[in-house]
């Protein structure tokens, strides 16, 4: 049980980061450096999930998502494959929640690029890609960094959102959070206890990881 | 040869309400123009509009026959498809590349390219630091090769060496000028330093309140641009060296001068400043005197000061028809002893070291 929920809730975590990255860092450059029409409510509805409490972020995952939401509904008729209870509902839950700490982090990390610099490289003739690629991403990389940081471990710890997207299944999409949750319930200490450690190891790890990865970018 | 076009209207609104328009219809051509103006007069919004990143309400900028933008045509070009070089006051280079790197990246990735820049602007040897090692000075020298590298039509220096040293502002100065002779392009050189517009350019546009209000020949446009501005400040030639007595000799508009001694070959410009309080005023010729500068000139104006009983005198040297003017700050009391009148004759003393080189 601990060791199918470890790796599972690695995967979970490790996915759910990535898209969060591309995600996110795209969002955090579109909110820092552009003016449009609804910008404002962009970024609240990108900042939602992190007020709202989980259970809500995945009830509207389900009204939208579920086997009669309205995307899950017709993309089930029409492929047969539906997402609750699947590998990919854990995925897709941990983004949704992990998403706006990556928002904020790399939008904070945008906004305190300097104008000048961007603006030279654009002179230089470079195209808005590769300024983005070559100055803005390397230059803000330390944000960046730190974002992904608290999305990793946020994605790890998701609770409430992947128990109702994804329920509880040992083995498919029983993570470790929602295994410990099993284990207090059912009584079993040791268990409860050995998975909440592994659960701080992994999130202590990956903290003290990152923030070296952060310290050598300086 | 490369031709920059802008006419430019627009209007903003600044957060406090206030209203600022900007009206100029301007040619650039291959040489080096001062833009000169205090901070308002909307130096920074024309580099803007010509950069793309504010949007005139109406006008035409053109860069070698294509069109940047048009207002009419709807024709508005992206930053990166302007051909425009660019060199900020505190140089902007990328922190997270080598000093090669930054000019690589300008030049399209080509290696060699990029060391002929760096070569050219006297960087090889720092081609392996990181921005943050270099000086001010030597920082400014990458910014302009990292420009130069990328191949731009015409060139944008906003107050580019204003935070540099007299010393090391005057030799990147130097190194401007002798780029623009290498390859001649518009070069529209932003400044607030009457020296800098001196030494550097070929014309000196005047901007206030968002409209030009002189355009012209440096030296001529200088004393309209800089009536506020307490130094005399005039463009000269070397002439020549008297070593042994440690003075150099300057010509400037029919006048020489001395100066302490300084190390360039004759025929180099310079731009000298003497402060308005240091002449000294005659109305006869004193006989030998210790002043290394001793000259004749015929007052053209008299004006009130800026404090109680000080007047300000306007003469004009030599018997040039363009002569040299200077202006000179006494007390009322001085100028009533001596008489002093409008189209009188006068001598005026000035130490060679009273004479600061600036450019």
């Amino acid at each position: 049980m601990a060791w199918s929920a470890l790796k599972l809730s690695l995967l979970v975590a490790s996915l759910a980061t990535l898209i969060v990255a591309l995600l996110g860092t795209a969002a955090g450059w579109l909110l820092a450096r552009y003016r449009f029409r609804g910008r404002a409510l962009l970024d609240a509805l990108l900042m939602l999930p992190l007020v709202l409490p989980p259970t809500v972020s995945g009830y509207y995952l389900i009204v939208l998502l579920g086997r009669r939401g309205w995307i899950g509904g017709p993309l089930e008729r029409w492929t047969g494959w539906s997402l609750p209870f699947s590998f990919a509902a854990c995925v897709l839950a941990a983004s949704v929640i992990a998403l706006p700490l990556m928002v904020r982090a790399a939008r904070a990390a945008f906004e305190a690029l300097s104008d000048e610099q961007l603006t030279a490289a654009a002179a230089l003739g470079r195209r808005p890609i590769t300024v983005f690629v070559r100055v803005a991403l390397p230059l803000a990389r330390r944000g960046l960094i730190g974002g992904l940081m608290l999305a990793f471990a946020r994605a790890l710890g998701e609770f409430g959102a992947t128990l109702l997207l994804a329920g509880n299944i040992p083995g498919r999409t029983q993570t470790l959070p929602l295994a410990l949750y099993e284990a207090a319930l059912m009584g079993n200490d040791r268990m409860a206890l050995l998975l909440a450690l592994l659960l701080t190891a992994i999130s202590l790890a990956a903290l003290l990881l990152l923030s070296r990865v952060a310290e050598a970018a300086r | 040869m490369s031709e920059l076009k802008t006419r430019v209207q627009l209007q903003r609104s600044g957060r406090d309400g206030s209203c600022f328009s900007l009206d100029v219809d301007l040619k650039f051509d291959a040489t080096i123009s001062a833009i000169f103006g205090r901070s308002g007069a909307g130096k920074s919004s024309l580099l803007a509009a010509i950069l793309g990143s504010l949007r005139p309400q109406a006008g035409r900028i053109e860069l070698d026959g294509e069109t940047l933008f048009d207002s009419s045509e709807r024709v508005d070009r992206p930053l990166y498809r302007r051909r425009l070089g660019l060199l900020f006051q505190r140089g902007a280079l990328f922190p997270h590349m080598t000093v090669r790197d930054n000019v690589r990246f300008a030049a399209n990735g080509e290696s060699a390219a990029a060391e002929r820049w760096l070569e050219r602007v006297g960087a090889s040897d720092w081609g392996g630091r990181r921005p943050h090692e270099l000086s001010g000075g030597q920082t400014q020298r990458v910014a302009l090769a990292r420009a130069l590298a990328a191949d731009p039509a015409a060139l944008l220096l906003d107050e580019p060496f204003s935070a540099l040293d007299r010393e090391a502002r005057t030799e990147l100065n130097r190194l401007l000028i002798e780029l623009q002779g290498e390859r001649p392009l518009p070069m529209l050189y932003v400044t607030h330093d009457p020296a800098d517009a001196l030494q550097t350019a070929t014309r000196w546009i005047t901007l206030h309140d968002g409209r030009c209000v002189g355009d012209g020949e440096p030296t001529e446009q200088l004393s309209a641009a800089t009536g506020d501005v307490g130094d005399n400040l005039f463009r000269a030639t070397v002439k020549r060296h008297h070593k042994s007595e440690g003075y150099t000799e300057l010509e400037a508009a029919g006048c020489n001068w001395f100066v302490p001694s300084v190390d360039l070959a004759p025929g180099q410009p310079v731009v000298y400043a003497l402060r308005a309080e240091d002449p000294l005023v005659a109305t006869r010729s004193p006989g030998p005197t210790s002043a290394r500068n001793v000259l004749d000139g015929r007052v053209e104006r008299l004006e009130r000061g800026v404090g109680a009983g000080s007047i300000e005198l306007h003469v004009a040297l030599g018997e040039s028809p363009q002569p040299q003017r200077l202006r000179v700050k006494l007390t009322s009391a001085a100028v009533d002893e001596l008489q002093l009148a409008v189209g009188g004759r006068v001598t005026l003393l000035v130490k060679a070291s009273a004479l600061l080189r600036v450019g």
